[in-house]
């Protein structure tokens, strides 16, 4: 095998993780948001209604009272939040890195 | 359908989304995965957050660069996008998450893909190679040159 082909698989592989990992968090992050809407309780009147307040991320996240399994739930869209964020900031750090490595050796 | 873009979004006047995307390259260009980011201003009485799923014709010519979209948003969110260079409309989003309003935005996308990251580290092998080659190439010594 020549370095050429070695060092694109290699490039492929280490590339693809970070997506594969991101494409996960997604899909979880997803699931908990429509676990920590059916698991609010209602407003004191009674009524169902979406309230929402400003997060760390700056992404508007449902404010009415939640069931402890809700609260669990919105800490999970968190969590799922932070590891789609971090794989597609690895992504791109290794990509910066090839960038930087190509110019060096030019 | 040739390009699948799956990521989040955030639409407060100034709209952000970022997001992975999978593309079979269009008519012209070869397949491809990577992310996509993008920053736009968006006018119209909406905020919202959303985990989003786009379908786009055309591959990277449709997820790179200017696009213009129309925005509806209650929870669920659909919004239709344009091409701002062809004026042609290019596919849809469907998304899931807090916000509500109608929005007419303009965003600014780039992408980074394994294909460009490839096409990098080619470059990088090939520059390696030449510089092993010229450490292994024997010195030509030309004679008497010391006379």
């Amino acid at each position: 095998m020549s370095i050429e082909s070695t060092v694109m698989s290699v490039v492929a592989l280490i590339l693809t993780i970070p997506l594969l990992t991101g494409t996960y968090a997604l899909a979880q992050m997803t699931r908990f948001v429509f676990k920590t809407v059916s698991l609010r309780k209602p407003n004191s009147d009674g009524l169902w209604s979406a309230r929402y307040y400003w997060n760390p991320f700056n992404v508007l996240i449902m404010k009415n009272e939640l069931t402890s399994a809700g609260l669990e739930a919105r800490s999970s869209v968190i969590r799922y939040l932070r590891l789609f964020l971090l794989s597609l900031l690895s992504f791109a750090l290794f990509f910066i890195l090839l960038i930087i490595i190509s110019s060096t050796l030019e | 359908m040739n390009s699948i873009i799956v990521g989040i979004e955030r639409t407060a006047a100034l709209q952000l989304n970022l997001g992975i995307v999978i593309t079979d390259g269009g008519a012209t260009g070869n397949p491809d995965a990577g992310i996509v980011g993008g920053v736009g201003v968006a006018v119209g009485p909406e905020v919202g957050a959303t985990a989003f799923l786009t379908f786009l014709v055309g591959g990277r010519e449709n997820f790179e660069g200017r696009t213009d979209s129309l925005n509806f948003s209650a929870g669920l969110e659909l919004e239709f996008h344009k091409n701002a260079t062809t004026r042609d409309w290019i596919g849809f989003t469907i998304g899931y998450g807090p916000g509500a309003g109608v929005s007419l935005s303009a965003t600014n996308s780039a992408a980074a893909t394994i294909g460009d990251a490839i096409d990098l580290a080619r470059s990088i092998a090939r520059r390696i190679s030449e510089i092993a080659g010229s450490i292994g190439a024997p010195v030509a010594i030309k004679e008497n040159s010391c006379q």
